[in-house]
């Protein structure tokens, strides 16, 4: 192996360390759609962005935060078709949604490439992430 | 940003005190900014798992995947 090419241990760990970050960023993206929900509740015009909230919390935020990144993901699509698209919502739609999406993909294709017995492991590169 | 609303959301925007509607766009803008932290990182990922792909298949092509002498410091790697 040429002198200046990482070994595959320290590009793992560097893509886990990234992928942590990325959990970071949608799950204060997600704690802020909460907090814009609660807001938009308390104007009292209407009920429905609390209940909007409580779902968000149970179904998309609490897994989450336990490393549930497949249930989180399905419960998030279907919050984003079941409800109204505020404003703030987009921002799930347009980079919540798609990020999620490749996490679970990637965690599915490292899975595979660490483990040398993988069916799926000796392919040629296919990394491909959804759109 | 305000001119995006929906309609039943901008029912409830003008519903809230303006300490409140001072609330509603700080949140909107620190969720853009966030969003395009979040893009600049998915990126990163993107690159960081394609190239771990790349390393684990000439590893196992050179039979040096479990060699240590082969494992280099590559700061530009750190998180």
């Amino acid at each position: 192996m040429p002198p200046n090419q990482p070994h595959s241990d320290q590009l793992y760990d560097a893509a886990q360390s990234s992928k942590e970050e990325l959990r970071r960023i949608i799950i204060g993206m997600a704690y802020r759609e909460l907090d814009f929900l609660v807001l938009l509740g308390s104007a009292g015009v209407s009920s429905q962005p609390y209940r909007q909230a409580d779902v968000l919390l149970n179904q998309v935020i609490r897994p989450l935060e336990n490393g549930d990144h497949r249930p989180a993901q399905n419960a998030l699509a279907d919050f984003l078709q079941e409800w109204p698209m505020y404003r703030i919502m987009r921002l799930l739609v347009n980079d919540v949604m798609p990020a999620l999406r490749k996490i679970v993909y990637a965690e599915d294709r490292l899975a595979e490439l660490r483990n040398p017995h993988s069916a799926n492991a000796d392919q040629s590169a296919d990394f491909r992430f959804p759109p | 940003m305000i001119d995006e609303l929906t309609a039943d959301e901008r029912a409830m925007y003008d519903a809230l005190s303006p300490e409140q509607q001072q609330q509603f766009n700080r949140l909107l803008r620190e969720q853009e900014l966030a969003a395009a932290d979040l893009r600049h990182e998915l990126a990163r990922f993107e690159s960081l798992c394609a190239a771990y792909e790349t390393a684990v298949l000439r590893e196992r092509s050179t039979g040096s995947a479990d060699d240590p002498r082969n494992r280099h410091p590559s700061p530009q790697y750190a998180a």
